[in-house]
């Protein structure tokens, strides 16, 4: 590749050389020189200038001030921002009187002060008192735009980054400004609230305090927290977040950009979930049942004494359910102390994992350059990776075709095709690979259902080498977290176990099948590893000490008692792993924003044949997911309870037209002996022959079902 | 005889982009509601494939998309800066008065609904008053008695 192009122009007299293209202000900011801004936010689109904070004087141009924002460098041109032009700071200064004209003056109320844009660039720009002495605008306030997100009118600057977002990169198109000029307000459609996967976003996107959140509001100040860099641990993205926290409580969760995985957004799921951390059904003692009183909360040297003899009695014949959210430490440790000392090999995976797409490996941002992505497997990417779904729509906009069925001819014809599996029949990620190697691709990715259950797999299969046969009858069961413990298929594995110890965080899930209840914590609470769906080692960070010792610490204890070396410190564990899968990095070394290893070389050979999804004729197959907002950490908390599905059933637009079916009509769907009534929602990403409904709502409908009027 | 939706399909075939359908399906689906009300603005949205929040953004912009009710008649007085410099502020007043209600307003008994209302591009015949969509031009304060009287008697 040749060598970028640069301009080379000059800003308040420095001269500075950049890559064709760059906007004035990301320029100015090479020259070390900032021009404030409000609405402008390249990952919202093109600019807007909207707010007229970044006026500056351009030469050449007319001989008044322009919107920086809105321009790229030029050679030779000659900018002159506040700082080196009267003119210039004669325009921010008024921009920001009239800005301020409406805005009320509550930044001591007001949870953006402290942190807030508005309030930093006018005590740098802007006049230091006012001319105005007539009483400001008035709202009604503070307006619940959703359970999880108010909105002050008050406050509002109508930068229009909250309604860009919804519109031009979520695309939900349910926060919008209704009415005109000043009249012009943020709204959604009456007194519906804005129900996106995306939401909040729009609260970090405010440059004032506009948009608030409900669960973060009036519960701290910008001076009394601690942000610990973190990563998100409810769905296999695993985005890069900022815990905030105060007073040793997790607050709030913010984005912390990492341009290959998430570009800072988030989902409400991982911005919101943090409240479980306080469930009411928290597990904070070791619970052993107890022959006639039921239960009791027991002590941890008692808890640790039952847990050594429920394993020894258990002699050997134990299976161990994983979750796929524990840290590689933690599955490790389990696998080390279960396999080593008990000899007990039989684990029970939450999905199958693979290593074959390693060859293919590149980032996620590769997605939003490809000219072609196929997204196949008819599962709904939002509803399991949200943040893949901002990457293909983002890969449309630009002018991707995004294809939701095979073309084959499309995607050997393309410059770059990246290839997205999300659903059945993908063996976690063998059979893609297969696809993608016949298909000559550099890009295909796989998306689990679990957080790290590829990192649970490696680290299990890393802790020993030896083998045994599954145990019959089982004589413990030992079930490893929340999500194992909400399993049905688990469940199912307890019904036919002598003994069943619990590691869970809630009562709810833990009460009445287990012998034993070790009290689990959340990955807000854990130091540690996971691995993403891109095959990324990212760090995770105990943000808050959690009420009970976390896993490592008694599982180091108890495999003591099996004589099994173990440290019940992350950093060495990982070592033990890393020497073992990860070539030997350090702990320390995985860094804030991790990045890819290279991709391997494409596997000699990979088995298995064609993907096998079920064939069905006639009629149509449906595919039923589990929704986004669901799980254990989401039902227990309140606010996200409006983001449930709507009962909603998505079609083709292909087969809704030989159905007659319109968008939002109800229809009847059937399968031999059941049916169910919902509203159909068309779609253009879904492929005729495929109607796709969430569990919520699909009832015991069999895949092959009939749709009707 | 098609149906709104049907309608909306077709108008939308005529677009590289559906969504730039949304003018004339407000208008449309205006035509069949009397006015834009949350069920109409959802047909609409359906119709499109959008959603009715969108719809609503657009046809609040428009001063010809109503999103309440209106009277029988519609008198729309130009208040943009031609028509205000001859004193559209006074024909408007005197509306008000006349009609016995306040710009923005339908009179009781439904007839007739006040507005003022952005430029009707008619600047050489301020002050320009739309009466049904029919424009009367250089239309004084005097004037107004008598176009709410023929208004009234229903011509």
């Amino acid at each position: 590749m040749s060598a970028t192009e640069t301009v080379t122009l000059t800003i308040d007299g420095v001269a500075v050389e950049v890559p064709k293209g760059t906007g004035l202000v990301e320029a100015a900011l090479a020259a070390g020189i900032e021009i404030p801004v409000f609405c402008y936010e390249p990952r919202l689109g093109p600019a807007v200038g909207a707010c007229r904070m970044c006026l500056c004087q351009i030469e050449p141009g007319p001989p008044k001030p322009q919107a920086a924002c809105t321009l790229t460098a030029q050679d030779g041109m000659v900018v002159r921002t506040a700082l080196t032009s009267a003119v210039a700071a004669d325009a921010q200064n008024a921009t920001l009187e009239f800005i301020l004209v409406n805005h009320p003056l509550d930044c001591p109320v007001c949870d953006k002060g402290g942190e807030c844009p508005l309030q930093d660039l006018t005590f740098r720009y802007g006049p230091g008192n006012t001319r105005m002495t007539f009483p400001k605008r008035t709202f009604e306030k503070p307006i619940p735009v959703s359970p999880l997100i108010a909105l002050d009118r008050e406050r509002c600057i109508l930068c229009y980054r909250c309604t860009r977002f919804s519109e031009g990169v979520a695309e939900d198109g349910q926060l919008v400004a209704v009415d005109r000029g000043a009249g012009t307000m943020i709204a959604t459609f009456g007194d519906e609230p804005y129900r996106a996967p995306f939401s909040g976003n729009v609260i970090e996107l405010c440059p004032v305090g506009a948009l608030t959140s409900t669960t973060y509001r009036f519960e701290a100040r910008p001076w009394e927290i601690l942000d610990v860099p973190t990563v998100c641990g409810m769905c296999p993205v695993g985005c890069n977040v900022n815990a905030t926290t105060r007073e040793g409580n997790v607050k709030r969760i913010l984005s912390r950009n990492h341009p290959e995985v998430d570009d800072g957004w988030l989902c409400d799921k991982g911005r919101f979930s943090y409240a479980h951390l306080h469930a009411e059904d928290r597990v904070c003692d070791p619970i052993l049942r107890v022959r006639r009183r039921g239960f009791e909360e027991v002590s941890w040297e008692r808890a640790l004494d039952e847990a050594e003899r429920l394993l020894r009695e258990a002699n050997g014949r134990i299976v161990t359910a994983l979750s796929g959210s524990e840290t590689i430490e933690e599955a490790y440790a389990l696998g080390k102390l279960l396999r080593r000392g008990l000899g007990a090999h039989t684990a029970f995976f939450p999905e199958e994992s693979s290593d074959a797409l390693d060859a293919f490996r590149v980032p996620l941002s590769a997605i939003r350059d490809a000219d072609v992505v196929a997204v196949l497997g008819d599962a709904p990417v939002v509803e399991r990776a949200p943040i893949v779904e901002l990457w293909i729509k983002e890969a449309r906009r630009r002018g991707a075709r995004v294809l939701y069925e095979l073309d084959e001819e499309a995607v050997r014809g393309a410059e770059t095709a990246i290839l997205v599996w999300c659903g059945p029949g993908g063996h976690g990620g063998a059979t893609v690979a297969v696809l993608a190697q016949r298909l000559g691709l550099s890009g295909a990715f796989y998306i689990p259902e679990t957080a790290n259950g590829r990192g649970v797999c490696d680290a299990w299969s890393c802790s020993d080498d030896a083998e045994s046969a599954s145990p019959d009858p089982i004589g413990l069961l030992i079930v490893s977290g929340d999500e194992a413990a909400a399993n049905p298929d688990v469940r199912a594995l307890a019904e036919k176990a002598e003994r069943v110890l619990v590691i869970s965080m809630f009562q709810g899930l833990a009460a009445g099948w287990a012998d034993l209840v070790l009290p689990g914590t959340s990955y807000l609470e854990r130091d540690g590893t996971y691995i993403n769906l891109e095959g990324r080692v990212q760090r995770l960070r105990r943000t808050v000490i959690p009420p009970v010792p976390d896993e490592l610490a008694w599982i180091s204890k108890l495999a003591e008692r099996f004589d099994v070396e173990l440290s019940p410190y992350p950093a060495l564990v990982f070592e033990e792993v890393s020497a073992i899968a990860f070539g030997g990095i350090p702990f320390g070394e995985i860094g804030e924003r991790s990045p890819l290893p290279a991709a391997t070389g494409a596997s000699a050979q990979i088995e298995l044949g064609e993907a096998d999804g079920p064939a069905v004729d006639g009629g149509l197959r449906l595919v039923r997911y589990r929704p986004l907002f669901s799980g254990p950490a989401v039902e227990r908390v309140h606010e996200l309870d409006f983001q449930r599905p709507q009962p909603e059933a998505e079609l083709s637009e292909e087969d809704a037209r030989s159905l007659g079916v319109r968008n939002g009509e109800e229809i009847t769907i059937r399968s031999n002996g059941t049916s169910v009534r919902l509203r159909a929602r068309l779609s253009r990403e879904l492929r005729p022959g495929v109607v796709r409904v969430s569990d919520d709502f699909a009832g015991e409908l069999k895949p092959a079902v009939e749709i009707s009027k | 005889m098609s149906t709104y939706y049907e309608e909306v399909q077709e108008i939308k075939a005529q677009y590289p982009d559906g969504r730039s359908a949304a003018l004339p399906a407000l208008r449309l689906a205006q035509e069949k509601h009397g006015y834009l009300s949350p069920e109409a603005l959802r047909e609409c949205a359906d119709a499109l494939g959008t959603t009715p929040a969108l719809c609503e953004a657009v046809a609040s912009f428009y001063d010809m998309l109503h999103l309440a009710p209106t009277g029988r008649h519609i008198v729309e007085v130009c208040t943009n800066v031609s028509c205000a410099l001859v004193g559209a502020q006074q024909v408007l007043e005197s509306f008000e008065q006349e009609l016995g209600i306040r710009a923005g307003e339908t009179t009781d008994d439904g007839e007739v609904t006040l507005r003022p209302i952005e430029c009707l591009g008619g600047c050489g015949w301020a002050t320009v008053v739309s009466i049904d969509h029919h424009y009367r031009t250089h239309v004084k304060p005097a004037d107004v008695p008598a176009i709410v009287q023929e208004l009234r008697s229903g011509e």
